[in-house]
C-alpha cells in the first residue's frame, strides 16, 4: 500500500479533466518573481508590530498593555498569514498545461472564479515569444502567444519563465503532429 | 390592595463582562479565519496540479495552527483590568439597558 505522504512527493502532474492517453509535457506558471515582491511586502508587514512592540515597550510595561499588544499581534499575523497564502494559492492556480494533445490555460480569479480553455495542438498555426523592459529581460521572462485560424482570439502565456524554451517545446510538438 | 408589581427584569450583568465579550469577538474572528483557511486548503489540493500545492497546503496549514493556539495562549494572558473606565461602564453598570424593578 503506497503512503498517503507520497502526494507530497510524487505526481504524474494529473489534473481534472485528463484523458487515459494524455501526457503532461510542460506545467507553466508566471515567473515566481511576483509572488516573491508579495512575500516580502508580508514580511515587511508582518515586522512592522514587532518593531512598534520594541519601540514603545517601556510604555506598554508601565501600562501593563504587553500581554493585549500580543494577542493584537497574533491576531495581525493570522490575518496576515492568510492573506499572503491567498496570493500564493491564486498565483499556484494560474497555470498552463501542455500536453501531447492540447494546451490548457486554467485561470483562478478569486476562490469562486475559475476560468479553463484548451486549444488542440493541430490547431496551432504560429508560436511567438515577446520580452520587453528591462525587468523581463533581467529575470528572463516574458509572454508567449499561441495563434490559430485568422479570426479566433491568440492564446497567451503571460509573464511565463522562459518563453523561448516552452516556444521550442510547442514546436517539437507541432512536428510531431504535423510532419513536414 | 397596592399596585401589583408586573414586571421584575433584571439582568445578570456578570454574563456582559468584558473577559465575555472578547470571547465572543475571539471565536467570531477565528470562525470566519477558519472557514477562510479552509477554501484555501480545498483549493490547493483540489485544484493544484504536481507536488507544489501540496507542500504549500501542507506549510500553510502547520502555520495556521500555530498561529492559532498562541492567539489562544496570548488571549488567556490578557489582563481585562487593563481596559479601565472605558469598558466599566459596559462591564458593571450598563445604565443604557432597561432595569426595571
Amino acid at each position: 500500500m503506497r503512503s498517503i505522504f507520497t502526494i507530497f512527493l510524487e505526481s504524474a502532474n494529473s489534473f481534472e479533466g485528463q484523458n487515459d492517453d494524455e501526457k503532461v509535457i510542460l506545467l507553466i506558471r508566471r515567473h515566481p518573481i511576483f509572488i516573491i515582491i508579495k512575500s516580502i511586502f508580508s514580511l515587511f508587514l508582518g515586522f512592522m508590530p514587532v518593531l512598534i512592540l520594541i519601540i514603545f515597550f517601556s510604555f506598554f510595561l508601565a501600562n501593563n498593555l504587553v500581554a493585549l499588544f500580543l494577542f493584537a499581534l497574533s491576531l495581525w499575523l493570522m490575518i496576515l498569514w492568510s492573506i499572503c497564502f491567498y496570493s500564493i494559492t491564486m498565483y499556484i492556480l494560474d497555470v498552463w498545461i501542455v500536453t501531447n494533445q492540447r494546451i490548457i490555460d486554467s485561470t483562478q480569479r478569486g476562490f469562486f472564479n475559475r476560468v479553463v480553455s484548451e486549444l488542440h495542438v493541430s490547431r496551432i498555426q504560429d508560436v511567438s515569444v515577446s520580452t520587453s523592459g528591462l525587468i523581463q529581460t533581467m529575470f528572463k521572462f516574458g509572454d508567449l502567444q499561441v495563434q490559430t485560424a485568422g479570426t479566433e482570439e491568440k492564446f497567451k502565456f503571460i509573464q511565463i519563465p522562459n518563453p523561448e524554451d516552452v516556444k521550442d517545446e510547442i514546436a517539437k510538438l507541432i512536428e510531431v503532429k504535423h510532419p513536414i | 390592595m397596592g399596585i401589583p408589581v408586573a414586571h421584575k427584569v433584571s439582568y445578570n450583568r456578570s454574563m456582559i463582562s468584558i473577559g465575555n465579550l472578547l470571547l465572543l469577538a475571539l471565536a467570531i474572528i477565528l470562525f470566519i479565519y477558519w472557514i477562510f483557511n479552509f477554501i484555501i486548503l480545498y483549493h490547493l489540493v483540489r485544484f493544484g496540479v504536481g507536488t507544489s500545492p501540496k507542500k504549500i497546503a501542507l506549510i500553510f496549514l502547520m502555520g495556521s495552527v500555530s498561529l492559532f493556539f498562541l492567539s489562544v495562549i496570548f488571549f488567556a494572558n490578557i489582563n481585562t483590568s487593563v481596559f479601565g473606565g472605558f469598558f466599566s461602564a459596559m462591564g458593571t453598570g450598563l445604565t443604557f439597558m432597561p432595569n426595571i424593578k
